[in-house]
């Protein structure tokens, strides 16, 4: 039944072309959906889950890092203060604006944080400079996709430009670290974010804790919380609910599964009808061959070879389209995350559509009655 | 009516009946028919178009439930299996052909011919050189390759024919087999089929084409759902 049924399928080019390109469209529209919600979660707790740190400090009621007010610095030996706590880093992490070459103003994001230079690193991925060097005075980080929006030359170490109307220095280029809110990163040392955004000595905006025993975040949490103007989260917890926010508070994640629903509706619509199409064009031989003896399972056969072949080489192709729409929106700014997790969730999802498709098609050759071939 | 030979009975009616709808709206398609294919004849069952020759014939290949009687296929009563619990003997001791071939058209003249055979349960080598040797048997073995738009209405036919020899089955059912052809298309395929026929194989077509009859060795008249004549050419 392979042969009659793939020989069938290819014999019938236009239905096989459309099949596949609709496969191959609702693949590209799934992954390229779910790899954009992906890539909006990592970019929103992308500095939470590379700042080392067991439990996240902060001001009573913020919702999001990005957003998050001054503590004072009386906060700091206060927490330090639970026999858990081994140890306690400051953070800031501020909006702002650097002003370009031409006098114009660009919104940016400035983390302040002392630096490390040894793994976990941070800032990471560095491209030119250490981590080290942002110890001296007004010495900041560029990403290097951001150094065009900033005015700055596309090698920008060296060069001079004012955040806060203050002159930073560029002394460190990181590759590819970017907001959720397609701003800037500026990395820098605590003391630079400080003189930056005018802050006084000892405030942040919020703390890491790294803790004797992992097993200690709960009771630390439950300390904090004692305090009414603070409030503690597990990293974890703290990623989550960062995402949580620009994900679903800001209707992105409602979007983005709404538009790859459609890519599967129209996956089932079209893969259906094609299958749909192949079979009522072959109800006679088909029901010669129920005349001659063939049972159920040989006939759904039939129309089992030929989703496999329509699903595979879509999905094939679906793919190449997502990771060449995935380098498109790498250059405008939007990030894609096509990993391992992404592709077998959208690819199992196809598997699916592809079977609800050949439903009517199975249902359509299991009523077929040899008495319709007379 | 029947009258004894020396040959094997392959099928076997005995006062069939069908009836279609319900009370009291019904219609007797086949009426308490009783009547035996034999091997070694070409049995044509002829009448006019409505008087019941395709339905008797699907419910004496298994096809179609019976509203009474009994079907006995080589000896094995078939009454009450479905077509879904008597495709054991279809497959293997039935060939079909039908009035417009059902080839599929994505296939050559071989595959269309060794794909049954395949379904048949016979390995993909041996399918494919008994195919090729039934074709050849049809007059086919210079079409091998060839897909059913590049045959002849005839030659589509013969290789239907060589799709219902292919596995050797003992009783070759054919309905209308000829009507799609012209006259004398259709004589050759009608002479093809007396050819096949033989000791071990029966054919029984249903036609209402009487330039058939010469081929014939009896003649089933039905009419009406009943069989108003039995006519044995050698009696």
């Amino acid at each position: 039944m392979r042969r009659i049924a793939l020989q069938s399928l290819i014999f019938d080019r236009g239905r096989l072309f459309a099949s596949v390109l609709g496969v191959a469209i609702a693949t590209a529209l799934l992954l390229a959906q779910i790899g954009v919600y992906e890539g909006m979660k990592v970019s929103a707790s992308r500095v939470i889950n590379h700042f080392d740190g067991d439990v996240w400090v902060m001001a009573r009621g913020t919702k999001v890092i990005d957003n998050a007010e001054t503590m004072s610095a009386a906060v700091g030996p206060l927490i330090m203060a639970h026999p858990c706590v081994r140890d306690a880093r400051g953070l800031i992490h501020a909006m702002t604006f650097a002003r370009r070459q031409d006098g114009s103003y660009e919104a940016v994001v400035l983390v302040g944080a002392n630096p490390q230079g040894a793994p976990p690193y941070f800032p990471w991925r560095f491209v030119a400079g250490l981590p080290g060097d942002l110890t001296h005075p007004l010495g900041v980080t560029v990403d290097r996709s951001d150094a065009k929006k900033l005015g700055l030359p596309p090698t920008p170490l060296g060069a001079t430009f004012e955040v806060n109307g203050r002159n930073a220095h560029v002394v460190g280029v990181t590759g590819g670290i970017r907001s959720i809110m397609v701003m800037p990163y500026l990395f820098t040392s605590l003391d630079n974010a400080r003189v930056i955004l005018n802050m006084s000595e000892g405030q942040v905006s919020q703390w890491t804790l790294a803790l004797t025993n992992p097993s200690c975040a709960p009771d630390v949490i439950a300390w904090v919380e004692r305090h009414p103007d603070l409030q503690a989260l597990t990293a974890a917890d703290w990623a989550g609910r960062t995402e949580q926010y620009w994900i679903k508070e800001s209707g992105a994640g409602s979007m983005l599964g709404l538009t790859a629903l459609l890519g599967l509706v129209v996956g089932i619509v079209i893969v259906g009808q094609t299958l749909y199409a192949l079979t009522q064009q072959h109800f006679k031989e088909l029901a010669m061959l129920r005349v001659i003896g063939a049972n159920g399972r040989e006939l759904v056969s039939f129309v089992a070879w030929q989703v496999l072949v329509i699903g595979l080489a879509g999905a094939i192709l679906g793919t190449g389209i997502a990771y060449g729409i995935g380098v498109l929106m790498e250059r405008s700014d939007v990030e894609m995350d096509l990993s391992e997790p992404v592709l077998t969730f959208g690819l199992v999802a196809i598997a699916v559509m592809c079977v609800v498709a050949a439903a009517h098609s199975v249902r359509a050759v299991l009523r077929i009655r040899g008495t319709e071939v007379f | 009516m029947e009258t004894e030979t020396a040959f094997p009975v392959l099928a076997r009616a005995d006062q069939l009946t069908k009836v279609y709808g319900d009370p009291p709206v019904q219609n007797t398609v086949v009426d308490a028919v009783t009547v035996s294919v034999r091997a070694n004849e070409l049995t044509l069952l002829m009448g006019p178009s409505g008087s019941g020759k395709t339905t008797l014939l699907m419910m004496m290949a298994g096809l179609v439930d019976v509203s009474a009687g009994r079907v006995e296929l080589f000896g094995t009563n078939i009454t009450g299996r479905s077509i879904a619990k008597a495709p054991g003997i279809r497959r293997h001791r039935l060939g079909f052909i039908f009035q417009h071939y059902n080839l599929f058209p994505a296939l050559t003249a071989l595959e269309n011919v060794a794909e049954v055979l395949r379904l048949k349960g016979v390995a993909a080598a041996d399918a494919y050189a008994e195919a090729e040797k039934t074709l050849q048997a049809v007059g086919l073995g210079d079409r091998l390759q060839h897909r059913p738009a590049m045959l002849s209405g005839g030659q589509q036919q013969r290789v239907a024919i060589a799709r219902a020899l292919a596995g050797n089955p003992a009783l070759i059912i054919g309905d209308e087999p000829t009507a799609a052809l012209d006259t004398k298309t259709g004589q050759k395929v009608v002479a093809l089929l007396k050819q096949t026929v033989g000791p071990e194989r029966g054919v029984l077509l249903v036609t209402h084409d009487p330039r058939l009859e010469p081929h014939a060795d009896r003649i089933l008249r039905i009419e009406d759902g009943r069989i108003t004549a039995d006519e044995d050419k050698h009696a």
